[in-house]
C-alpha cells in the first residue's frame, strides 16, 4: 500500500515537472522545418473612405483582439477587431499627430501622440483600461517643439517614452519615464537629431535610435546617418554612429531588441537600399544589405518576435514589402510583396500576433478623400509545442 | 503492479533536460559577432577646454587630432571657450580620434541650454534636487514660477557649465500630484451658465477658476485643460479658443527658397481632399519651429509633402510639421474616361482604375488624340495621396478611336 502510494507520488511529480517543460519549452530555435510561415492573408480594411489618414499603429490583446490606432485630419481614431471578427466602427479618441502605441500585460492600452496645445506643439498621453479612454495628460513640458514620438514597454512593465524636441534651440531626443503619477523627461544626453526608434531588452536596456545629419568639410551641412544609444543602470551611452555612410543618406531607423539583449535595426540608403544591423554596447556589426529595391523604398520597420525571428517591412510606394529572417542573419532572403499595387501605401506599421505571427498595417491612399487603413497578417507557426515522453511499460 | 518508479524517473530526467535546453544561453553567434568591435564614429561635445597639436579637451573629453581631422567653422572659430561637436573614433591609444570638429558656437557665446521635468526631490537653499540631477539656483537670474514643494513636478531649464546645471528658470509643472491637468480639445457644443460641453465632455467653467482666452461660443474649436474632480466632474482651469485652426493639406512641393534669416519659403501645388478638385498654387512658411520630418525623404522640389499648418491667408501658411515623401515613376495603362475639371488649370481622368491629373493643357491634347476614351498609356508620378500626375501620355494603337 504505502509503496503504491509512493509510486503515485512519483508519478504525479513526474507528470508536473513534464507539464512545466511543456510549459516552457518552445520550438528549437533554428529548426527551419518547424518555423516555415504560412502565406500573408488577404489584406483587409481596418477603415476606410477617410479624408485622410497616416501613422497607424497597430497591437494585440492577450485575447487575440487587435487593435489600431491612427490619425486623420489633426485627430487620433481607434478601432479595435476581437479574433474572426470584423474591425469596429473607428471612434475618434483625441486631437493629436503621430500616434505609438503599446500594450501591457493586463491589457490596458498606453499611446502617446504629439498635439498642439495652447500654442506649443506637446507630447500627450493617453491610455485605455476596459472600454474607456482616458483623457491626455502632457509628457514632454517643453518650452519647445515636440513631436514624433515612440513608446516602449520596459521588461519591467515600465513605460518609456522619447520624441524629438527643438527646445534648445535645434532638434534633439527626448527620453521620458512614467511613473505612474508623472511623466519625467529629459534630454538624451548629445543626442541631436529626429525620428527616435526605441526597443526594451529583457535585461533592462532601453535602445534608442535616431537619425542626425553629420557634416564634414566638403558638406558642411552633412548627410544623414543612423546613431544609437542605449540606457543601462541611469546613463545613456555615447551616441554612436551605425551607419557611418559617408555622402550617403541614411534615413528612417527602426530597432527592436531580441531575448537576448541584442538590438536590431533597419534604415534605408540612398532611398533604394534596406540595411541592416545589429550589437550592443559598443559592438557592432557593419551594416548589412536586406534588400536593394527597385524603385525607392521608405521608412522600414523591425520587429523581433519571441523565437528571435525577425520581420522587416518597409513600403516602396506602390506595394509593399516584408522579410523575415533568424536574428544576425548571413543573409537575407528575398522578400515578399504583401500588398497590392492600388494608389499610394505607406506608412507601414507591425505588431506580434498572440499565438506567433506577425501583422503588418499601412495607409492606402486611392484618391483624395480615399484614404484607407489595411492590414496582414501571418502566421509563423512558432506555436509552443510539447514534446512528451513515451511512457512504456 | 510494478512499481513505476524507473519510468517517472525518466520522464523526470526529460522533463528537466528540457528545463535546461529552456535555459540555454544565447546562441553562438551572438557572443562571437560581438565581441569584435569596429571603430564606429561616437558623437560627443561640450566646451573647447584646452588645445595642444594633437590632443584637444572637449568638455568631458579629451580627443586626439591629427591631420585627417576635417574642421567645420562655418559657425565660428575653435578657440578656446568655442562649443564644439565631435564625431570621434576608437584608437589603439584608448582616446578618441577626431574625424570631424565642427564649431556649433563660438567663445563667448552661452552654452545649449537644458530643460527637463522631474519630481523635486530636495531643495536645499541654492541647490536642489530635480529627479537624479543636482541643480544650482543663482537667485540674480533665477525665474521660479509658482514655488514649487518637494514632491512636485517642475520643469528646470538650465545652462550646461561643464557637469553642473546652472538654474535658469524653475517652473512648477504639476503641484499635486493628484491634480494633474488633463489637456483635450474640439467643438463648443453647449455653454450654459457655468458649464460648458466640449468634444462630448461637460466641464465646469465658473468665472473664477477658468482662465478663457479668445471668443468662446457654440461651434467654435476649444482647448481645455482640466482638472479632475472627486466627483468625477471636470473643472476647466483654462479654454482657449484659437482664432484660427490647423489645417492638413497633401502637397506637391515646386520650389524651396532659402531667406537670409534661415527661413525658407516653399512653393506648393495643394491637392484638396475632394476627388476631381483641381490643385492650387499656395505659400508655406517654414521655420526653425517647423517639424520637417525627413525620415522618408529629403526636403527638395518634386516631393510630395504632407503638410500641417496654420493658414495665413486662403493660399499661404505657416508650417508646423511636414512629412515628406519621394514620389514614384509610374506608368499605368487602361481605357481613358476623362472627368469634369473644375478651373481649367487641368484635367482628371480614370485610367486603369488609378485617377489621373493632366497638369495645364495636357487635357486638350489627350481629347485631341483620344476623343476622351479609349486605351492609352500614362508615364508620371505616383503622388503620396493617390493621385498620378501625368507627364506623358500615349494612346495605344488601334484602341484610340
Amino acid at each position: 500500500m504505502l509503496q503504491h502510494r509512493a509510486n503515485g507520488r512519483w508519478n504525479r511529480l513526474a507528470a508536473v515537472l513534464a507539464l512545466i517543460a511543456v510549459a516552457v519549452v518552445s520550438r528549437p530555435a533554428g529548426s527551419a522545418a518547424d518555423t516555415q510561415p504560412s502565406p500573408w492573408s488577404t489584406a483587409a480594411p481596418i477603415a476606410t473612405g477617410l479624408a485622410q489618414a497616416g501613422l497607424p499603429t497597430m497591437a494585440y490583446t492577450r485575447d487575440g483582439m487587435a487593435h489600431a490606432v491612427w490619425e486623420s485630419s489633426g485627430a487620433l481614431y481607434y478601432a479595435f477587431q476581437p479574433p474572426n471578427r470584423p474591425w469596429s466602427t473607428r471612434v475618434r479618441v483625441a486631437a493629436g499627430l503621430s500616434p505609438s502605441m503599446v500594450i501591457d500585460a493586463n491589457s490596458e492600452l498606453h499611446v502617446l501622440f504629439a498635439n498642439q496645445f495652447n500654442g506649443n506643439y506637446e507630447i500627450y498621453y493617453i491610455h485605455r483600461r476596459g472600454s474607456t479612454w482616458f483623457l491626455p495628460i502632457n509628457v514632454s513640458h517643453t518650452s519647445g517643439r515636440s513631436g514624433n514620438p515612440v513608446l516602449t514597454l520596459a521588461g519591467d512593465g515600465t513605460l518609456n517614452a522619447a520624441w524629438m524636441d527643438n527646445t534648445p534651440g535645434y532638434w534633439t531626443i527626448y527620453h521620458g519615464a512614467w511613473s505612474g503619477v508623472f511623466w519625467s523627461s529629459q534630454p538624451v544626453p548629445y543626442a541631436r537629431g529626429q525620428v527616435p526608434s526605441m526597443a526594451a531588452a529583457p535585461t533592462g536596456t532601453i535602445f534608442l535610435a535616431w537619425q542626425d545629419k553629420v557634416p564634414t568639410t566638403a558638406n558642411p551641412s552633412g548627410e544623414y546617418d543612423v546613431l544609437v544609444s542605449e540606457l543601462t543602470e541611469g546613463r545613456w551611452s555615447l551616441p554612436l554612429n551605425v551607419s557611418d555612410s559617408p555622402g550617403v543618406e541614411s534615413l528612417g531607423v527602426s530597432v527592436a531588441a531580441t531575448g537576448d539583449g541584442v538590438v536590431h535595426t533597419t534604415w534605408v540608403d540612398q532611398s533604394q537600399l534596406i540595411q541592416y544591423c545589429y550589437g550592443r554596447d559598443i559592438y557592432w556589426s557593419h551594416p548589412q544589405l536586406v534588400w536593394s529595391a527597385s524603385s525607392p523604398a521608405h521608412a522600414p520597420r523591425i520587429i523581433a518576435d519571441a523565437g528571435s525571428y525577425l520581420n522587416i517591412a518597409w513600403d516602396q510606394l506602390e506595394t509593399i514589402w516584408t522579410t523575415r529572417e533568424r536574428a544576425m542573419p548571413a543573409a537575407w532572403p528575398k522578400p515578399d510583396v504583401v500588398a497590392a499595387p492600388v494608389g499610394s501605401l505607406r506608412g507601414v506599421t507591425m505588431a506580434l500576433l498572440p499565438a506567433s505571427g506577425v501583422t503588418i498595417g499601412w495607409v492606402q491612399a486611392v484618391s483624395p478623400g480615399g484614404y484607407g487603413l489595411y492590414a496582414t497578417w501571418q502566421a509563423t507557426g512558432l506555436e509552443r509545442r510539447a514534446w512528451l515522453p513515451l511512457l512504456t511499460r | 503492479m510494478k512499481p513505476l518508479r524507473p519510468i517517472a524517473g525518466c520522464a523526470v530526467l526529460m522533463a528537466l533536460a528540457l528545463l535546461v535546453a529552456a535555459a540555454q544561453k544565447p546562441p553562438a553567434p551572438v557572443a562571437a559577432a560581438l565581441q569584435a568591435p569596429d571603430p564606429t564614429q561616437i558623437h560627443i561635445e561640450g566646451e573647447l577646454k584646452s588645445k595642444s597639436p594633437d590632443l584637444w579637451v572637449v568638455g568631458e573629453f579629451s580627443v586626439l587630432v591629427d591631420g585627417q581631422t576635417q574642421y567645420v567653422e562655418k559657425r565660428g572659430l575653435a578657440d578656446l571657450g568655442a562649443w564644439l561637436i565631435v564625431w570621434a573614433v576608437s584608437d589603439p591609444s584608448g582616446t578618441p580620434r577626431a574625424e570631424i570638429i565642427v564649431v556649433d558656437r563660438p567663445a563667448g557665446a552661452s552654452t545649449p541650454i537644458i530643460q527637463f521635468s522631474a519630481v523635486l526631490n530636495k531643495a536645499n537653499g541654492e541647490w536642489w534636487v530635480v529627479g537624479d540631477q543636482m541643480v544650482h539656483l543663482s537667485p540674480p537670474v533665477l525665474s521660479v514660477v509658482v514655488t514649487p514643494t518637494v514632491g512636485s513636478l517642475v520643469t528646470v531649464t538650465a545652462e550646461q557649465q561643464d557637469s553642473l546645471l546652472e538654474a535658469i528658470r524653475i517652473e512648477t509643472a504639476v503641484q499635486d500630484p493628484s491634480q494633474i491637468p488633463l489637456d483635450f480639445e474640439g467643438t463648443i457644443e453647449a455653454m450654459e451658465l457655468d458649464r460648458w460641453q466640449v468634444d462630448g465632455r461637460w466641464v465646469k467653467v465658473p468665472p473664477s477658476d477658468t482662465l478663457i482666452i479668445g471668443t468662446p461660443a457654440v461651434g467654435k474649436h476649444a482647448e481645455v485643460r482640466a482638472l479632475l474632480q472627486g466627483d468625477g466632474s471636470l473643472l476647466a482651469i483654462l479654454i482657449r479658443v484659437p482664432e484660427k485652426i490647423e489645417v492638413t493639406m497633401g502637397t506637391l512641393v515646386t520650389d524651396i527658397a532659402q531667406q537670409a534669416s534661415g527661413a525658407e519659403v516653399w512653393d506648393v501645388s495643394v491637392f484638396p481632399d475632394e476627388l476631381y478638385t483641381d490643385p492650387y498654387s499656395a505659400t508655406v512658411h517654414v521655420d526653425g519651429d517647423t517639424l520637417v520630418d525627413e525620415s522618408r525623404a529629403i526636403a527638395r522640389p518634386g516631393q510630395w509633402a504632407d503638410v500641417r499648418a496654420q493658414p495665413l491667408n486662403p493660399d499661404e501658411f505657416q508650417a508646423e510639421v511636414i512629412r515628406l515623401e519621394q514620389t514614384v515613376a509610374i506608368t499605368v495603362e487602361g481605357n481613358l474616361q476623362q472627368a469634369a475639371t473644375a478651373s481649367g488649370s487641368g484635367g482628371w481622368a480614370q485610367v486603369g482604375g488609378r485617377t489621373i491629373w493632366f497638369p495645364g493643357q495636357m487635357p486638350r491634347s489627350v481629347s485631341a488624340a483620344t476623343g476622351g476614351q479609349g486605351r492609352t498609356l500614362i508615364e508620371g508620378i505616383l503622388l503620396g495621396n493617390g493621385i498620378v500626375m501625368a507627364q506623358r501620355f500615349i494612346p495605344i494603337e488601334g484602341q484610340a478611336p
